[in-house]
């Protein structure tokens, strides 16, 4: 089974929830990706989603040391046009040996996955990632049809349109994904720590964090104690 | 069956992240919708006639005829208000974006005179507007500034080149996507806004066509327009893209040569063709830090040069300055620097057509003044 599935599927077992720590590869190219990743375990976050700042081959290499040698399950973000000029298929490969568990391209919505999605059939190997935004409106049912691995929950976008109902905005947002999910739900809500998530929990099955850090490490330069600190303000070890 | 909003299977798409796309079908919907809709064409042709005073001229060069043999008609778009030949393409999107309950325009622009455009149309269709443009465009174009603010625009000025400030007005967006209208300049960008501008565009064409065959009797062997800034060359390449008699050449500039070195990709939310660097990094040519160049190609004259029914051409500065003062020699005016790249193809080109044979040339944009500079000093210098 894909390693990311594994976790989440041991995660839901033992009602915990999945944080995973968005980072750009050209922090862990300068860190010790060794480090990094015990940080993280240490920490509590079960999974990196490694953004290609870089070259998509540069970005395969160290997303292999995160899923064979250090045993984090490794979810790729990157821009369609890289993944085109490496080729599609060569892509999907690669990936495949890497370990990669899902694969995240933003400019790339389900109309478009097509043409990528034939190269990711294999149910062990790695998945591609729908999105959902407050935007999606109907587009939430679409989104998840055929999706596999996750589902990747963003809260960026306008919710203007819900903000006639009383409450939480986010919430009434959250009612209609649960509603229509079929796999887990992650959520992407610019979390900058486990109290500002925390009562979107219920809905969700885990939290992708790190928005906040990547701004900071660019503004800031790559520190492992500011990776540890931005981790463990999230108590989740408690 | 072609792939939605590709042309000829390849260049187009949706490249665009998941928070835009709703957005995106909503335009998509209601320009589907206004095809059919008498209204719709109603306002647009209100404001193209009665607010642009289309149509635009088509003027036979007669001097500058005699002198290179074939004869030269010229297609006076540079006549609209502002010199704008996205003139159509701005206020037809605009009518949309009214139309499905929009209150706002953001136009990312790198040509202040489409500013100026967007400024004046959505102030007098009761819209608000927001002009973003790169701090080295907006440098040097205070007048434009000007007019736009006198018709209320809001302008926000953004560090950097175009592309920082186009990402700019993409995150606005982004927070304001249900009040706001994108407006495209040329017909590039995720579907439907190529098929959508190129649809607003196709006036020209049809005009040029009309026009032509009243004045001559007959269709053009030569069609020639430059690319890159607007979306002129799309709107009458696809009128007589059918026309197997005439053929179209795109005019692009050496420094910027998109069509003939560039390499298929994805960026701006579409599949196209855009200069690389070695590492596959999309770029964009730069002319001088004044006037920064749109990046990739439109994608339907992408796949008709991969066609072949759209040959493309490269010219330089030097020469593109020594048509237009050709031109302001022979004819009296100044033609504005996209168009002056056009005119210099055309008459690199004359020698390989008879004296009864058509050439036309479309004008886009008025000559700026760093343009008129750039042929002054070159015209004392000679």
């Amino acid at each position: 089974m894909n390693q990311f599935n594994q976790m989440i599927k041991q995660y839901q077992e033992e009602n915990r929830k999945l944080f995973m720590l968005r980072m750009e590869q050209n922090v862990f190219q300068s860190a010790v990706p060794a480090a990094a990743a015990s940080i993280l375990k240490e920490e509590g976050f079960g999974a990196v989603n490694l953004i290609c700042t870089d070259s998509l081959e540069k970005c395969l290499e160290l997303a292999g040391i995160f899923t064979h040698r250090l045993d984090l399950p490794v979810v790729l973000e990157t821009g369609f046009h890289k993944i085109l000029k490496y080729g599609l298929a060569a892509f999907a490969k690669k990936a495949a040996e890497a370990g990669i568990s899902g694969i995240r391209v933003p400019d790339l919505p389900f109309e478009e996955q097509g043409q990528l999605a034939v190269y990711f059939l294999e149910e062990e190997g790695p998945f591609l990632i729908r999105e959902i935004t407050p935007a999606s409106g109907d587009r939430i049912i679409q989104n998840m049809q055929f999706a596999r691995g996750f589902i990747w929950c963003s809260s960026s976008g306008n919710m203007e349109f819900l903000s006639s109902l009383e409450g939480d905005p986010c919430t009434f947002y959250l009612y209609a994904v649960e509603a229509a999910a079929t796999l887990p739900v992650l959520l992407d809500f610019n979390t900058n720590s486990y109290e500002e998530v925390e009562k979107y929990l219920p809905s969700a099955d885990g939290v992708i964090a790190g928005n906040n850090l990547i701004d900071r490490l660019r503004r800031e330069g790559y520190s492992s104690q500011l990776l540890r600190e931005y981790c463990h303000s999230f108590n989740l070890t408690k | 069956m072609e792939r939605r909003g590709y042309f000829h299977q390849k260049f187009g798409g949706q490249y665009m992240p998941e928070v835009l796309m709703n957005a995106l079908s909503e335009m998509e919907g209601e320009h589907q919708f206004v095809a059919q809709d008498e209204c719709f064409t109603r306002e647009l042709d209100y404001f193209c006639n009665a607010y642009g005073g289309r149509k635009t001229a088509l003027y036979k060069a007669r001097l500058l005829s005699k002198k290179y043999g074939p004869d030269i008609y010229f297609k006076r778009e540079d006549l609209l208000p502002y010199g704008g030949s996205s003139f159509s393409a701005i206020a037809g999107q605009m009518i949309i974006g009214k139309r499905i309950g929009k209150r706002k325009v953001l136009i990312p622009v790198c040509n202040p005179q489409h500013g100026c455009i967007a400024a004046a149309l959505a102030a007098a269709m009761g819209m608000e507007c927001e002009v973003v443009m790169p701090e080295t465009v907006a440098r040097s174009h205070d007048e434009e500034i000007m007019m736009m603010q006198l018709s209320n625009a809001l302008i926000t000025i953004i560090p950097g080149d175009f592309e920082a400030a186009r990402n700019a007005a993409e995150i606005s967006l982004i927070a304001k996507a249900p009040q706001t209208v994108y407006i495209q300049t040329r017909a590039a960008g995720p579907h439907p806004y190529p098929l959508m501008v190129r649809e607003y565009q196709k006036v020209i064409g049809e005009e040029l066509k009309e026009q032509i065959q009243q004045m001559s009797g007959k269709m053009p062997e030569l069609i020639v327009a430059s690319v890159g800034d607007d979306a002129a060359a799309v709107g009458v390449f696809s009128v007589f893209a059918q026309e197997s008699g005439v053929k179209l050449m795109a005019v692009e500039r050496e420094d910027n040569p998109v069509l003939k070195c560039g390499e298929d990709g994805v960026a701006l939310g579409m599949r196209s063709l855009f200069l690389q660097d070695e590492h596959g990094n999309c770029l964009h040519g730069k002319f001088d830090e004044d006037l920064p160049c749109q990046m990739g190609a439109e994608p339907e004259i992408a796949s008709m040069i991969e066609e072949k029914r759209v040959f493309s051409s490269t010219v330089s500065r030097e020469e593109a300055i020594d048509a237009a003062l050709e031109v302001a020699a022979l004819e009296g005016f100044l033609p504005g620097e996209n168009s002056s790249y056009a005119i210099a193809e055309v008459l690199r080109a004359s020698h390989n057509y008879a004296l009864d044979e058509n050439i036309a040339v479309i004008l886009s944009g008025q000559a700026e003044k760093s343009w008129i500079d750039a042929c002054m000093r070159k015209k004392v210098e000679k």
